[in-house]
């Protein structure tokens, strides 16, 4: 069942990973596009707010990717002079009151998105696109981040451990 | 009352989240869920969707990813071993010696690269063994090291300046401008401190390297030639005003890794590692970034930061006063959390309060990144002690009291900028205001 759940969790982080990846390359080309437009006199309208569509979308498929990694920054002082089942119940605490979040905000961030579908929403940058077709990958990646925060809370409850979290690891290191 | 009692309320939900553990970007967010809950009948979840939305789509923000991913690549390069070729020469026959090294090396690589990790990371990969195999004492070589890779947040492209431009709505090519001379000055106090070691303390004095050829010199400018390159190219298109940060920071990215294929240390898999390295710290950045926005929403229905702006703004506090409160304050702040998160954790009360002070805001920046470089090195909270932990093995007590000394020539760097505005705000009222 864990070993399950460990695989699933790192297949979601991985595609996620990679569809960030992908999108940071994306904006990159928007970027290049601005500055080879603007060198050949021409007006293209809209490359700076696609450049940030792109960063709203790698940031929130990177979620999962960067929770996988122990990206995520955290304050470790008063966590790393606990241990066993006091550390274990609080490290559960947390990683629940994370997950209810990340669901909270996925929700959110749905709803949101159905709400711009609904009312067919533009943007208000000279793009002018329907605000609906960015927010979808935007809503997903965190709704992805949800899902795999669920996993790793059930993978812990059943493991009895903390094998996969950043807390595994002695200390976080971000580099 | 009601107020106040509300207010200790959130400190101490914010304060007891992040001593749980919580990521800091969902203590942010949890606080702001609170603050709304309690302040106002609005529906919390759809302001929470609409802000992290807006919050996360953003042109100025655009150039984060790219500047982290130009760092590592350039982390991944031999751009290292070529500042070391290039430094050594022209350095060693300072009384010091290659511990001046560290400073040159991290101040030139800060002008390429946004962050103090990525600095560090490749400064230190080719200084850490070269200063042992040299035999000069660890206290120096690592404190330095710890103490100047904190300049990749001050001289510019800087991530922290990007964050900070976006939460408290100021020209980020403005903050860039400022920030060089206040590093450049940082830097010389490093230097400073490192030749009077090398003149008067003992085993300072018994490091005497011999000076270089005009040859060897020239040889070692050379190797210089592909950094000036790409420093002329992200800092120079800022500073001229052909491109914007954001530009800049995909110009920067295409030269390193043109500097890489010339060089031939770009593989496949370097390629990716650094790519996915820049996934992993932009997410990690974009939550914090997300939490701060809701946070910032949330306060402002609370009232709280225009009565702690009037509160103190009461007390008729001297500018002095104000600013040594808030160094305080966040020195404290630095030892539990890094630069990024104090400032995404303050600015939403912190901000209108400056204002009301009549603090200009370039200034308040590039005072508030010089304080959050304080936070990298101080304990038991310092991403950058942990760094030169993992790469040396020394403990961490150790480290951060080799950077002891970097902390109070820091110290002294916020009292010259406080006496001295015009350190920060001179350079880009010549660039920008002609």
């Amino acid at each position: 069942m864990a070993r399950i759940l460990d695989k699933t969790i790192a297949a979601i982080a991985m595609v996620c990973g990679a569809v960030a990846a992908l999108t940071i390359l994306v904006l990159a080309g928007f970027v290049l596009a601005s500055i080879v437009s603007r060198l050949a006199g021409l007006y293209v309208p809209g490359l700076t707010d696609y450049a940030g569509y792109c960063l709203a979308i790698a940031g929130a498929f990177g979620m999962s990717y960067t929770f996988a990694q122990h990206g995520h920054i955290r304050v470790e002082v008063l966590l790393d002079r606990l241990r066993g089942r006091v550390r274990f119940v609080l490290e559960i605490a947390v990683l629940l009151l994370s997950t209810a979040m990340a669901i909270y905000l996925a929700r959110y961030l749905i709803l949101m998105t159905l709400v711009s579908y609904d009312f067919q929403d533009r943007s208000d940058g000279s793009d002018e696109i329907l605000i609906y077709v960015p927010q979808i990958p935007f809503a997903a990646g965190f709704f992805l981040f949800a899902v795999v925060l669920v996993l790793a809370s059930v993978r812990a409850l059943v493991r009895g451990n903390l094998t996969g979290l950043a807390a595994a690891r002695q200390t976080e290191r971000w580099d | 009352m009601d107020q106040l009692l509300l207010a200790g309320l959130m400190i101490v939900a914010l304060f007891g989240f992040l001593a749980l553990g919580l990521w800091i970007g969902f203590a942010l967010m949890g606080v702001g869920l609170l603050a709304m809950a309690a302040f106002t009948s609005r529906p919390v979840g759809d302001a929470l969707a609409t802000t992290i939305w807006s919050a996360s789509d953003s042109w100025g923000l655009a150039s984060l990813p790219l500047f982290i991913w130009m760092g590592e690549i350039l982390f991944r390069s031999r751009l290292s071993d070529g500042l070391f070729k290039g430094l050594a020469p022209l350095m060693r026959a300072l009384p010091g010696g290659m511990i001046h090294i560290n400073i040159v090396g991290c101040a030139t690589f800060a002008a390429i690269s946004g962050s103090s990790a990525a600095t560090l990371a490749t400064i230190g990969k080719i200084t850490v063994p070269e200063l042992k195999r040299r035999n000069y004492p660890d206290r120096m070589a690592y404190g330095t090291l710890a103490g100047a890779s904190t300049l990749g947040l001050l001289i510019p492209p800087s991530i922290i300046m990007i964050v900070y431009g976006v939460t408290a709505q100021v020209s980020i090519t403005r903050l860039f401008i400022a920030g060089i001379v206040p590093g450049l000055m940082l830097a010389l106090l490093f230097i400073g401190f490192i030749t009077l070691w090398g003149l008067f303390a003992e085993d300072g004095r018994g490091l005497r390297e011999p000076r270089a050829t005009w040859g060897e010199k020239l040889r070692g400018l050379g190797h210089l030639a592909p950094v000036a390159l790409l420093i002329v190219l992200v800092i120079g298109s800022i500073y001229t005003g052909i491109a914007s940060p954001t530009e800049a920071a995909v110009l920067g990215v295409m030269g390193a890794l043109g500097l890489s294929l010339a060089e031939r240390s770009l593989t496949f898999a370097s390629f990716i590692d650094g790519l996915m390295g820049a996934v992993k710290t932009t997410s990690m950045i974009m939550l914090l970034v997300a939490g701060s926005a809701f946070l910032t929403l949330a306060m402002g229905f609370t009232g709280l930061p225009r009565a702690l702006a009037d509160w103190i703004g009461g007390m008729s506090l001297s500018p002095w006063m104000l600013i040594a409160t808030l160094t305080l304050f966040y020195i404290v702040l630095g030892f539990f959390l890094d630069g990024i998160s104090s400032i995404v954790l303050t600015m939403a009360v912190i901000e209108p309060l400056v204002r009301q002070a009549g603090i200009d805001m370039i200034w308040f920046g590039i005072f508030v990144v010089l304080v959050a470089e304080m936070a990298m090195i101080t304990p038991p909270v310092g991403f950058n002690l942990f760094l030169v932990q993992s790469m040396t093995g020394r403990d961490l007590g150790f480290i951060a009291r080799a950077a002891f000394p970097m902390f109070c020539l820091m110290v002294l760097g916020v009292v010259l900028l406080t006496v001295f505005p015009q350190l920060a705000l001179w350079l880009p009222s010549v660039l920008l205001d002609r």
